[in-house]
């Protein structure tokens, strides 16, 4: 064993060199030249870890398992650094250079310092990776206009989890508030509901919070076309009542953003036709509901989390101007608008406006 | 679990995991007196990280009163790390010998170690498993 680990431990060193010197390709990007670097510092730190174990070898039977436990923790870290940063980075395409351009070009709009690198290189949706800043879109998006409302979605996720957190006490006080109330109210109707089965599902919350506040940041700064680009993404995954522990329902969600919508009135005949197609869509066949979910999507939640980014926005001096003439948010709201009146035409338009926007 | 909690809970556990069990090793060099016998700042490093999460530990565990207004009655706990099935007269016992000194713990604190690592390695695992689609 003592053999194995050792090859293992001088494996791992080899690779780290290698993913090192692939960032070297990154290091030409002047945009990716600093995230490059702090990569490179992440897996040096991995290295000095895997050589202090390799110091320890031959090691006697007592320690082996420590060892053994000790080289997976730091394969693991060093592997999906290779698979979901690494890669991408270090194959850094045009397409990426003018997604990440679009980023700063909102960032800046919006007054956040803190420009993620965008890679268009998801294999799933939308998605962050908050640690290295960066936002993983899917490979045909910078050639496209509907899908990136959802760009702000992850905006936000950026920058909770690099600190600059979007929900705290107004949801955590509520949350507590509706846990009593809700429970007590099952206890005294005698509602058929097993409370721990309820504990366990309201504690979805600590996960939903951050997708709903995502969404409240979007809408806020986007406006009636994160709306669209939703109900779009709704067509997609027909269960618009299905939760799971990461995400709330995508129905809730939906009724949420039109009720934030309709606090602004420059947004009304928008929302009208959003509320029109999305009526149309619920009227459809659905899954059923699934169990308690009225009782896990109260609006004073959503509400509550709503309050608490409206306060992060204002305290950082965030701007919140979706329909501001040269905006990208103007942008990707005419591409709704023009694709919802006048279909046939769409295609045309949207290439010369991805054209003159990704020049 | 969308991917950025994901890998943000697999960064954050992972890390953890190969502190701890870096100084459980320091600490088993020690207590079993395998060479090459750990410095003194391999000492002082692996003491400053057991104590520094045990301590965090304990404050989790502390009354509810103790913690910040409004998660009094809350279902949450503090998120990121897994539910460790630690109870808190053994993280005080534990951090009571750690006080000590490291090279005073006994097999059983080893033991209580490794068991708190193990849990973090399946959780760190089965994490990394959805994030390299294992």
């Amino acid at each position: 064993m003592n053999d194995l680990l050792q090859a293992a431990l001088v494996g791992l060193a080899r690779r780290i060199a290698c993913m090192e010197a692939l960032l070297g390709r990154a290091r030409s990007f002047e945009r990716l030249r600093q995230k490059a670097d702090d990569i490179a510092a992440f897996l040096q730190a991995a290295e000095c870890r895997a050589q202090s174990a390799l110091a320890l070898l031959p090691a006697p039977q007592d320690l082996l398992d420590d060892l053994a436990r000790q080289y997976n923790g730091i394969a693991r870290e060093v592997y999906l650094v290779e698979q979901l940063v690494v890669g991408p980075l270090s194959r850094f395409s045009s397409e990426d250079e003018k997604l990440s351009s679009l980023s700063e070009r909102i960032c800046k709009e919006v007054g956040i310092a803190d420009i993620p690198i965008v890679l268009a290189a998801s294999s799933q949706y939308y998605s962050a990776i908050p640690e290295y800043g960066l936002i993983f879109t899917p490979p045909i998006d910078s050639q496209t206009l509907l899908n990136l409302p959802d760009l702000y979605h992850e905006l936000a996720h950026h920058l909770d989890g690099r600190g600059r957190v979007l929900v705290g006490p107004r949801f955590e006080s509520a949350l507590e508030s509706y846990v009593d109330r809700a429970e007590d109210e099952i206890a005294r109707l005698s509602r058929p509901i097993d409370l721990r089965d309820f504990r366990h599902r309201i504690a979805f919350w600590q996960d939903w919070r951050l997708e709903v506040a995502s969404d409240a940041f979007a809408t806020l700064l986007v406006g009636p076309a994160y709306a669209w680009a939703n109900l779009h993404l709704m067509l997609r995954v027909p269960s618009i009542f299905r939760y799971s522990e990461s995400h709330p329902a995508d129905a809730a969600r939906m009724d949420f953003i039109l009720r934030l919508l309709r606090s602004n009135t420059h947004f009304n005949s928008d929302v009208e036709s959003i509320e029109r197609k999305w009526r149309a869509y619920q009227d459809l066949s659905h899954p059923a509901k699934p169990d308690l979910y009225d009782l896990l999507h109260p609006s004073e939640l959503f509400t509550a989390v709503l309050d608490d980014v409206r306060a992060a926005i204002e305290s950082r001096d965030l701007r919140v101007a979706p329909l501001a003439p040269g905006t990208v948010a103007a942008l990707l709201n005419e591409a709704w608008r023009k694709l919802l009146e006048r279909s046939p035409d769409y295609a045309a338009w949207e290439a010369e406006a991805v054209a003159s926007t990704f020049a | 679990m969308s991917t950025t909690k994901t890998y943000s809970d697999f960064r954050a556990i992972t890390e953890l995991l190969n502190r701890l069990n870096a100084a459980l090793i320091t600490a088993k060099r020690l207590a079993l007196r395998i060479t090459p016998v750990p410095d003194a700042a391999e000492i002082a490093d692996a003491t400053e990280v057991l104590r520094d999460f045990l301590e965090q530990q304990q404050k989790e565990r502390a009354p509810q009163t103790a913690q910040h207004p409004g998660t009094s009655s809350s279902p949450f706990r503090v998120k990121t790390l897994p539910a460790l099935t630690l109870d808190a007269q053994e993280i005080d016992r534990f951090l009571a010998q750690l006080r000590k000194g490291l090279a005073t713990l006994a097999p059983q604190h080893l033991e209580f170690l490794e068991r708190v690592v193990k849990e973090l390695d399946q959780s760190s695992e089965s994490l990394y498993r959805q994030m390299a689609r294992l």
